[in-house]
């Protein structure tokens, strides 16, 4: 079973992450694309080989979806670091995804071939990658938030905002589209395209919190703690969304998205 | 406060006043019945709706509070109020159409909680007299904010108001029988201006799963967070679960039992209604060596696992459906006829009624003699397609306007 060889892959990938991260400090640009590319190519190589053997995306489980999230983090890390040339955003995105390839390396989840029939549509797909595409790069912002409120202790000429704004706008156009893709898709397999399933209310709570920091940005671009803080609020919001809902007793036998847990 | 200009303090205290009147509205009046929305109320409230808009937009210079409620400074406070209040909702165990039983405030039918309305309705206002302003204004330069904004106010109007017209019915139907009549949530029968008849019931299995079984708990044995099983696709299927070595020596799709010497089944092949799958398979850990039968069962057949020692046996799971459907043929009134087949994932639509493969007898599984059909028409489903299309384009924008910012900073 291939899931046997995810270490190898998993060490590859980290040792290239890892040295992409040493090569940014070094400013050392193009080495650091480089290897942070390979690494990524050799995730993905992995996440292809996994699709073939299942005969299934793979992208069910919890585990299968931190597949994922592991290899959008190094892309999001690499679209900030081409944009803004911060040393350190190599270095946290590639701890990041190491803390989520351990997580699979160590707690691995079930991977069988089966895919109830609900999941065998062409929505499932991009409906997925979308959304850890999005999960990524608000992560990402999340992260620079924590670092702008702790490390620069959120003065008032903080240059570094419309960063966040920039990823915020990105992760907003595919939880959009995520949510909607899944809004057709649910119309086509479930008979109604929103019925208030917990996870569909989770996603409509991240969905506007991400609104509000829009619409905090562009109605008082002064405020800059509280828009910091507000980035941070979204995510665990967004947290709640992924995978919170697993653990809330409201959500226990009455959603739909139950599929990860077996 | 509430000197001009206003700014988001007051923006979250016309909210505050808005969660007020919805409570003192959800004690005088209780829940809101989205039922009596049905049309043709829900067409006028409508046009009730987009009336007081247009006046808003015509007031708008004389009146401050219009003014306020299409800027960022009320956009801001709506949406923490329309956050704060889904999170209860995702946070609370909700009822099937009405509040719980102890729930003296109806939190817990969030979707007919009067503050929850109005403050949604406040968000819809907002984003309807917004996207007036802009599209009077010629604001194309903005054209992100026009189109999420309109699409997202006729995603919510067109949405909530929707919902009254819309019907879910489901049809139970037996083979070879056609049928007309279909229920609601209540059981009410209604008949319908079109039939199905079931013509055949198929599903396909995921091939058959081998799993090392505890003897005490009768679960599947875990190591490692994985479970000791593995999928049989064929050959001898030989692996190693535990301790034991297992190769599988004869695969029946249809099988039947019959009398083995002791108290096991052995099966044979028997391609009729009620057969079960069983494996024949033959498991050893060195010491000794154990050969039997095993089978998920059905109705007809009792399950059956193979025992290794006083910890383990082995055993086979119920087989998951890959896929179900049904042939169906469909007619109408009008005398449209059609023969189609009907999956998950792959409803029919037939003159407004999307019909989906909802359920099946799950007892009687592969042999199922009945097919559960859901039939919903929602007339308003066109308009919503267009708000989301409208927010489709609105959120691509967002992704431009950033790559915007970036060349504009450059």
């Amino acid at each position: 079973m291939i899931w046997d060889y995810f270490i190898i892959f998993a060490v590859a990938a980290i040792i290239c992450w890892v040295a992409g991260a040493a090569f940014a400090w070094k400013s050392k640009k193009s080495i650091a694309y480089g290897a942070t590319a390979v690494g990524v190519c050799i995730l993905f190589a992995f996440i292809v080989g996994l699709w073939i053997q299942l005969e299934r995306p793979p992208m069910r489980t919890m585990g299968e979806t931190r597949l994922w999230y592991s290899l959008f983090l190094p892309v999001a890390g690499l679209l900030i670091y081409s944009r803004f040339h911060y040393k350190w955003v190599l270095s946290f995105s590639t701890v990041m995804a190491v803390v989520f390839v351990c997580i699979n390396v160590f707690k691995p989840e079930i991977h069988s071939k089966t895919l109830m029939p609900a999941l065998q549509s062409p929505w499932f797909a991009p409906h997925v990658i979308v959304y850890m595409m999005a999960y990524a790069m608000l992560g990402a912002a999340a992260v620079m938030a924590v670092y702008l409120l702790y490390k620069k202790k959120a003065g008032n000429s903080l240059t570094e905002l419309p960063a966040c704004d920039s990823l915020v706008y990105v992760g907003y156009t595919f939880l959009t589209l995520g949510m909607l893709m899944g809004a057709l898709w649910a119309k086509e397999a479930w008979g109604h395209y929103w019925a208030w399933d917990p996870k569909e209310t989770w996603a409509a709570v991240t969905w506007m919190a991400y609104l509000g920091y829009v619409h905090l940005r562009l109605g008082a671009p002064t405020k800059h703690k509280s828009a910091l803080w507000a980035l941070i609020v979204c995510f665990v919001l967004l947290q709640m969304c992924w995978w919170g809902i697993n653990y809330l007793p409201s959500a226990q036998g009455s959603s739909v998205h139950t599929y990860s847990m077996g | 406060m509430w000197k001009k200009p206003w700014s988001m303090k007051e923006g979250f205290a016309i909210g505050a006043g808005l969660i007020a009147v919805g409570l003192m509205l959800q004690f005088s009046a209780g829940p809101m019945w989205w039922s009596a929305l049905a049309y043709p109320v829900n067409v006028i409230m409508l046009a009730i709706f987009v009336l007081i808009l247009v006046l808003a937009y015509v007031l708008k210079e004389k009146v401050y509070a219009f003014k306020f409620i299409k800027s960022y400074k009320m956009a801001v406070p709506t949406l923490v109020y329309a956050v704060v209040l889904t999170a209860i909702m995702g946070l609370t165990l909700q009822g099937k159409d009405m509040p719980l039983e102890n729930d003296p405030l109806g939190i817990t039918y969030m979707l007919s909680f009067w503050p929850f309305v109005l403050i949604y309705m406040m968000m819809a206002f907002t984003l309807g007299l917004d996207a007036m302003c802009k599209i009077m204004k010629g604001e194309w330069r903005k054209w992100p904010a026009i189109f999420s904004h309109l699409g997202l106010f006729i995603v919510l109007v067109c949405g909530t108001l929707g919902s009254a017209d819309m019907q879910r019915l489901k049809m139970y139907c037996e083979l070879g029988n056609p049928e007309w009549r279909a229920l609601d949530d209540y059981k009410n029968t209604h008949e319908l201006d079109i039939a199905i008849q079931l013509d055949s019931f198929t599903i396909a299995e995921y091939p058959p799963k081998v799993t090392l079984v505890d003897n005490k708990e009768l679960k599947t044995v875990m190591q490692n967070g994985k479970p000791l099983s593995f999928n049989y696709e064929g050959g001898n299927g030989e692996t190693t679960l535990g301790k034991w070595k297992v190769k599988v020596l004869q695969f029946l799709d249809y099988g039947a039992p019959k009398m083995a010497n002791d108290s096991t089944m052995a099966f044979e092949k028997w391609e009729m209604n009620g057969a079960a799958s069983a494996l024949e398979v033959e498991a050893s850990n060195g010491k000794t060596t154990k050969r039997g039968w095993i089978t998920c069962g059905n109705e007809n057949i009792p399950s059956q696992l193979l025992y290794l020692d006083d910890k383990f046996s082995l055993g086979m799971p119920e087989r998951e459906p890959q896929k179900y459907s049904s042939k169906v043929h469909i007619m109408t009134k009008s005398g449209t006829m059609a023969t189609t087949t009907i999956e998950v994932n792959k409803p029919v639509t037939v003159e407004g009624w999307k019909i989906y493969q909802y359920s099946y007898n799950e007892k009687a599984g592969r042999w199922s003699d009945y097919s559960v059909f859901e039939l919903v028409t929602d007339p308003w489903l066109p308009v919503v397609y267009v708000g989301i299309g409208l927010i489709a384009i609105g959120a691509i924008g967002m992704f431009v306007i950033a790559q915007r910012r970036k060349e504009d900073e450059k």
